[in-house]
């Protein structure tokens, strides 16, 4: 594990010292409060002063977000005019992440859901987009690790990929972690210390590495969240293992049940090569049958085990998000979805192909990794963590309470 | 002067209209010019501006009128032409040069001409001067861009709520 880590802080320190020697900004703990516009008092534009206000909107649009903040220094009335939301949700939008997830992540994700449960009906409040743009420029970037149990996805949040994958099967000590946590059949009292244990080495092995912060979320929640989704069902088809995980409002049901199937990509892979020689058919390399197993998925009545899971929720909305399938699977489950329950429950049911590929859950920490309120509401820091240990002994990681 | 009051034919002698800036200068342009601005646009179609009569155009003087036309007069076949899906490279450099050149102008010319193509709606103008403003305010720090504008020096309040913005807003300085 730790290993593992110090490659990636090795390789995402020379990429970022070879793009810019820009030094990280500092971490200010700023709240995202609204800021008190002044109207009133003498406002003047100087030479400008004559000139209509929808032109100096323009013109603030053609500045850009570096030039715009530095106007709205200049005085009062540029100030009110520099703050326009809709100027700063056009200068978001023009940013590197696609617009709708930067609203998903602001509006739902800008405190942990897990933690802070809201209802469904919630209004969001009205959003800021100054105070966001700058929350979101002086978020430090951070390093994420999807560990699953096949590759190894890495990456710094600020980049718009992964930066690289390795294969953690190669190194058998390594693996089976975050898909391990998943995997618990029943709640049972093991598992949860289990799950706690393992969250608490995780950390402890991070804090000793001198790593400032941790945030650690699960891989199907961040799946979800990468869908523009806190609640729904997502079917993680891991490399040794598939797993069905209910979440709701960003949190991993396990008292209702995980279920899982002992079939990754793995054995399917190698069932469906042994198919294939069986039938003569000759493939170039693993990628290939790879790309052919999804078809040969919906054999494993994938759909069956579905069923199970939703005969205990009663939820209207279910949503279920099946990684790394492609959009003709995700239909024909739909459709099979639809036949196979009575339609009050189906009613509501969407089957959605995982946003971003393989790299889902990497993406949804991309999207926390990047929230104006990342470092307050999600992040672990290491005097926190030493401080829990201390109060609370080592059985303090039920943070996210389950 | 002489033109038919009939108008927006295909061909034809180009219309003429005449427009009388607020210090009642008359300039004469050709209506496809004068129609750049979306304002004159549907009183030149209504047949008006022909003849003796004349648009006043009570907010324009004539100096900064003489400074539109000259705008609308070159862009005018370009925009005939429909955005001018089959101008040249060369057509379109040129007019890029002139844009340039255009703006080069004293700042309160400038600002003349932002009032002047806002009020006559020119969009391609508008976007001309506004870029312009935007380029001399780019780049600058917020005490040069108030120095650049001509604003009085910021009384000591000012000054101490300028730092602490510029303190909030620091990834906009780097």
């Amino acid at each position: 594990m730790a290993m593992l880590l110090r490659k990636v802080w090795g390789t995402v320190l020379a990429r970022a010292a070879s793009a810019s020697g820009a030094p990280e900004p500092a971490a200010s703990p700023r709240r995202r409060h609204a800021p008190p516009l002044e109207y009133h008092g003498a406002l003047s534009l100087g030479a400008l002063d004559a000139v209509p206000t929808d032109v100096l909107a323009q013109i603030l649009r053609l500045l850009g977000p570096f030039d715009a903040a530095r106007c709205s220094a200049v005085c009062r009335a540029w100030r009110v005019l520099a703050s326009d939301n809709g100027l700063w949700a056009f200068f978001l939008s023009l940013g590197p992440e696609p617009w709708d997830l930067v609203v998903f992540a602001e509006t739902h994700l800008a405190a942990d859901p897990a933690s802070h449960p809201r209802l469904y009906y919630d209004c969001t409040p009205q959003l800021s987009f100054k105070q966001i743009y700058d929350l979101r420029a002086v978020v430090p970037g951070s390093v994420i690790v999807d560990g699953g149990s096949g590759y190894c996805k890495y990456g710094w949040s600020k980049y718009a990929a992964p930066s690289g994958r390795c294969a953690t099967f190669l190194i058998e000590l390594i693996i089976s972690m975050p898909a391990g946590i998943i995997m618990q059949e029943f709640d049972t009292e093991s598992a949860r210390a289990s799950r706690k244990q393992y969250e608490e080495t995780l950390y402890s092995v991070l804090f000793d590495m001198n790593v400032p912060a941790v945030c650690a979320v699960d891989q199907a929640v961040l799946a979800l969240y990468a869908s523009k989704r806190t609640s729904g069902i997502v079917v993680h088809i891991g490399f040794n293992v598939t797993s069905v995980v209910p979440i709701f409002q960003g949190r991993v049901m396990y008292e209702i049940g995980v279920e899982t199937v002992g079939q990754g990509a793995l054995k399917l892979t190698g069932f469906l090569k042994e198919l294939m020689q069986q039938r003569n058919i000759t493939y170039e390399s693993l990628y290939t049958v790879r790309a052919l197993k999804e078809v040969w998925l919906l054999n494993v009545n994938l759909a069956d085990v579905l069923w199970a899971c939703i005969k205990q929720y009663l939820y209207v909305w279910i949503t279920a998000i099946i990684q790394k399938w492609s959009v003709m699977t995700t239909e024909r489950l739909e459709k099979e979805l639809h036949q196979l329950l009575p339609s009050y429950i189906s009613e509501g049911i969407r089957v959605l192909p995982p946003a971003f590929g393989t790299d889902s859950a990497w993406f949804g920490a991309k999207m926390i990794g990047n929230v104006s309120t990342f470092t307050e509401e999600w992040c672990l820091k290491k005097k926190q963590f030493r401080q829990k240990i201390r109060r609370h002994g080592p059985s303090f990681v039920n943070m996210n309470a389950w | 002067m002489a033109a038919p009051e009939s108008g927006d034919g295909n061909n034809g002698a180009a219309r003429m209209v005449t427009l009388i800036s607020s210090d009642n200068t008359r300039f004469e342009v050709e209506a496809a010019a004068a129609s750049l601005s979306q304002t004159l646009q549907l009183t030149i179609l209504d047949g008006g501006g022909g003849g003796g009569d004349g648009i006043p155009l009570p907010n324009v003087d004539s100096a900064t009128l003489s400074k539109v036309l000259e705008y609308c007069i070159k862009h005018a076949p370009a925009a005939a032409n429909g955005g001018a899906p089959n101008a040249t490279a060369v057509d379109r450099a040129e007019l890029e040069r002139f844009d340039n050149e255009f703006v080069n102008i004293d700042q309160s010319v400038l600002y003349s001409l932002i009032m002047a193509a806002h009020n006559l709606e020119i969009e391609g103008l508008q976007s001309l001067v506004a870029k312009k403003v935007a380029d001399m305010i780019k780049g600058k720090s917020p005490m040069e861009i108030r120095r650049t504008l001509g604003f009085p020096d910021p009384t000591p309040e000012e000054q101490a709520e300028m730092n602490a913005h510029m303190l909030e807003y620091g990834w906009a300085y780097e």
